[in-house]
């Protein structure tokens, strides 16, 4: 008779291969940093800009020089650059968060010799036109419109400025700023911004050498220009509770964090990490555990700790009924003061370490997650020995050096609490 | 070309393996031939409630994630119209446990009050998050029984009315699941660095002594041709109008299914398609304009949705998408797009092979629709699809009592 008790034996990861690029320069100084390790015949061109919303002097600037990217250039009408994308199967991505701007281009390598230039051209030649400017601002303010009606999306906004008050990340646009937005700002921007030395180009998928002369051929020619990134000190939050209503909302958005006083790195920086994934990080944190699959007060809640340039913060979110917003709170600070008072149970980390080395895994698999491993530690001043203390960290903590650095960072009283919606 | 296996256990489980030893990372994916389809009109959203439940721990383990976790794995499922799909990725030497897993569930649910007492809570606040505290959330709710009359594709995955899910009993969730999930009901595909003898072993230590239960056999109603445009207008407190229509079109299996597909890419696929270079870009009418097809294995329907830029009316807007299908059924598309729209489905192939997962979900999926092996000839279907066959299709599809329309109005 088969034992369909006792769970299989299982083995924990011990080893994640991480690979280092090849690192190659451009003649205008730009840096490559090449992934060929594919095994399908893709490639994704990646070209990263210290060009955020946090060097921006009028809000929008950012997000639509990297938007109008493609749209026209000094050799193509409007629509001519996204017809041979699209010709030939290619995609063009392009978005702007707060530390960097990005281009990618996705494409199937036989096509790559075809949209190579064509892509340089909408990189190197953009025209910003204004009509199209017009169009494009128009559309984003009626989205605009539609987002801020969603409790989610306010929540994260408010909560967002209130606790990065004086620096550009607590900046956000208003239905104004749509108005006020300028063709030649975005040329002002693109030429101090899109340049060689403020630039990373991160390749990946399956090509050969010859790439890299593709690449020298046809984006050689951008301007070196000076790197222009730049840290802007993040004063800390204070600790409030905010309450926004919203009339006739049957759900309630909810944000609970702060910014974290910890070295990108660091041991303390890992720890949290750990911590996190125990709180809000997976399925089967607590939050989920209490506040869905024990209350069903949610669809879903999560934490996170997130890393910018420039500051490291945590923040819990949820959207849950109206009529159980204080009934989560409460929960949540419940959750909170456990971690601060309690020993993670012993069965408890085990769990969370052979899950979050499993996610290791499967977060580095394939070339695309590679480089995007590599990328968010190396503009972080990183190297892949990030991942191996990482790594051995997860392997040896103890539930008692966790509480020693949840007391420190998670302290219930020191969060900012943002609550849209209805209570 | 994806390489794959297929055996089928003496209980009627089918399982296809395919085998990638580039990764270090395997997917089991498991499919159950039920979806909302499959649901009493007096009791719908059950499916999707039901994938929920299956999270809610089984027979012999009580709780189904973690076990999971602590193999370093991760799982979640969805549900369709059509299919409820669950699937679990982990680190390809404990791979084990997801058999342990998943074969113990579909061998027999816990059936804990618990479980539907709280998972009804989490299904209702996910109505509520998704589909009526968000602008523009309910329209599909209001969308399906106006295109579907008699198909239960009239109402969505998630349930006509709170009220259906608020209903459910214990009694409801064991006749759903003895009904639909059987192993003859089932398609399992394991995807990673496996052999066949490794996955064939392992089914039959977990699979193989579940015993089959009752066929269950489909009998759903056709929907009969629709004949006259249906429209409805409705006023909701959102910032902007927005534009529904739909066409009923072709299934899954039908030839003329891949013209409808092919038609919604001229349309829409991309920035330099019809709609966004001309009703978006040139002409200013829309903020957005999407065209796009169900993909349901009974005859779906094909969808277009904008939303028409502040000061352009929803009978201008209408009036500009009629022109734009009845374009496309007098003139022929030129050879140039034809090969764009070729060229940019064939990427979307050779992308979709990147994931052991999506290969997984894949599979099983022509494997339902009738022989797995279907997923290395789709671009075939493709090929020689002409100008004149496009034409001859949009006539049919784009009539306009064949269609249904929503108006959904912004309070002013």
């Amino acid at each position: 008779m088969l034992d369909r008790v006792t769970a299989p034996e299982t083995k924990a990861t011990e080893k994640v291969s991480y690979i280092e690029p090849e690192v190659r320069t451009l003649s205008n100084g730009m840096k490559i940093l090449g992934f060929n390790i594919g095994s399908q015949e893709v490639i994704q061109l990646e070209f990263n800009f210290h060009a955020g919303s946090k060097y921006q002097e009028k809000s929008l600037i950012a997000r639509y020089v990297s938007k109008m990217i493609g749209e026209a250039s000094s050799n193509y009408v409007s629509g001519e650059i996204m017809d041979k994308i699209d010709y030939y199967g290619a995609f063009l991505q392009s978005d702007s968060d707060r530390d960097m701007s990005h281009v990618t281009l996705f494409t199937i390598q036989k096509q790559l010799k075809h949209i190579l230039p064509v892509f340089a051209e909408a990189l190197l030649n953009p025209t910003f036109p204004e009509r199209e400017l017009n169009i494009h601002l128009k559309n984003g303010k009626q989205n605009f419109k539609v987002e801020n009606e969603k409790v989610g999306y306010r929540c994260r906004q408010l909560f967002t400025e209130l606790l990065f008050k004086n620096h550009a990340y607590g900046k956000f646009a208003d239905e104004t700023a749509y108005d006020e937005l300028s063709a030649s700002m975005l040329i002002d921007y693109y030429k101090k911004m899109y340049s060689a030395s403020n630039g990373l180009i991160v390749v990946a998928g399956k090509f050969d050498d010859s790439l890299y002369n593709q690449l020298e051929k046809e984006f050689g020619a951008i301007p070196i220009g000076e790197n222009k990134r730049n840290a802007q000190k993040v004063i800390f939050s204070k600790a409030e509770k905010v309450y926004e209503e919203k009339p006739g909302a049957i759900q309630s958005g909810i944000r609970i964090g702060k910014v974290l006083n910890v070295i990108y790195g660091s041991d303390e920086f890992f720890k949290l990490q750990i911590i996190n994934t125990v709180l809000g990080g997976y399925f089967g944190s607590r939050l989920m555990s209490n506040i869905r699959e024990d209350k069903g007060y949610t669809y879903g809640i999560g934490s996170a700790v997130v890393s910018m340039e420039d500051a490291i913060f945590f923040f819990i979110s949820a959207e849950v009924g109206a009529d159980v917003t204080n009934e989560t709170l409460q929960e949540v600070y419940f959750e909170l003061n456990r971690l601060c008072n309690d020993l993670v149970p012993k069965e408890e980390l085990v769990m969370v370490k052979n899950y979050m080395l499993g996610s290791m895994l499967k977060s580095s698999d394939g070339p695309f997650s590679m480089a995007d491993k590599y990328k968010s530690v190396y503009f972080k001043g990183e190297d892949l020995s990030f991942y191996d203390r990482y790594i051995s960290m997860i392997n040896k903590v103890t539930s008692e050096e966790l509480i020693t650095v949840a007391k420190k960072y998670f302290n219930p009283k020191e969060m900012l609490e943002v609550v849209v919606g209805k209570k | 070309m994806i390489k794959f296996e297929k055996f089928t256990l003496d209980n009627g489980l089918r399982v296809l393996v395919h085998q990638d030893i580039t990764t270090p990372i395997v997917a089991f994916n498991i499919l159950y031939d039920v979806g909302a389809r499959d649901e009493d009109e007096s009791r719908t959203g059950f499916a999707h409630l039901f994938e929920h439940l299956m999270f809610g721990g089984s027979a012999n383990i009580p709780n189904f994630d973690s076990p999971l976790q602590n193999a370093g794995g991760s799982s979640n499922a969805f549900t369709s119209n059509d299919v409820t799909n669950y699937y679990d990725t982990l680190p390809v030497q404990n791979l084990e446990t997801a058999f342990w897993l998943e074969s113990d569930r579909l061998n027999q649910l816990a059936f804990t009050d618990k479980s539907l007492e709280v998972q009804r809570s989490v299904v209702i606040e996910e109505f509520k998050q998704n589909y009526l505290n968000q602008p523009y959330g309910d329209v599909w709710l209001l969308l399906r029984p106006l295109a579907y009359k008699h198909h239960p594709y009239k109402w969505a995955t998630i349930g006509k009315e709170i009220q259906h899910i608020e209903d459910a009993t214990m009694e409801d969730v064991k006749t759903f699941f003895y009904k639909h999930y059987t192993p003859q009901n089932g398609i399992l595909c394991v995807a990673g660095n496996v052999t066949v003898e490794q996955v064939k072993e392992l089914s039959q230590k977990w699979f193989g002594p579940i015993k089959p239960r009752e066929n269950y056999s489909r009998e759903l109603p056709v929907e009969p041709k629709q004949t006259e445009l249906r429209k409805l207008e409705v006023e909701r407190d959102v910032p902007s109008d927005a534009l529904y229509m739909t066409f009923h079109m072709a299934s899954r299996m039908d030839k003329r299914f891949y013209l409808a597909d092919m038609l919604s890419d001229v349309l829409s696929r991309g920035k330099s398609s019809r709609f966004t270079k001309r009703l978006v870009l040139e002409k200013h009418l829309f903020t957005e304009l999407d065209a796009f097809i169900t993909g349901s294995s009974d005859a779906g329907l094909f969808v277009v949705s904008g939303k028409p830029m502040e000061g352009v009316s929803l009978e201008k807007a209408y009036a500009e998408v009629r022109l734009e299908l009845e374009i496309l059924q007098k003139e022929l598309i030129t050879e140039y797009e034809l090969q764009k729209i070729k060229n940019k489905m064939e990427s979307i192939n050779v992308f979709g092979e990147m994931s052991v997962l999506n290969k997984a979900m894949n599979l099983c999926s022509f494997e339902l629709l009738g022989d797995a092996g279907m997923i290395n000839q789709q671009m075939d279907n493709y090929v020689n699809i002409t100008p004149k066959d496009l034409q001859e299709e949009a006539k049919e599809i784009f009539k306009e009592e064949n269609s249904s329309v929503l108006f959904y109005k912004a309070k002013k």
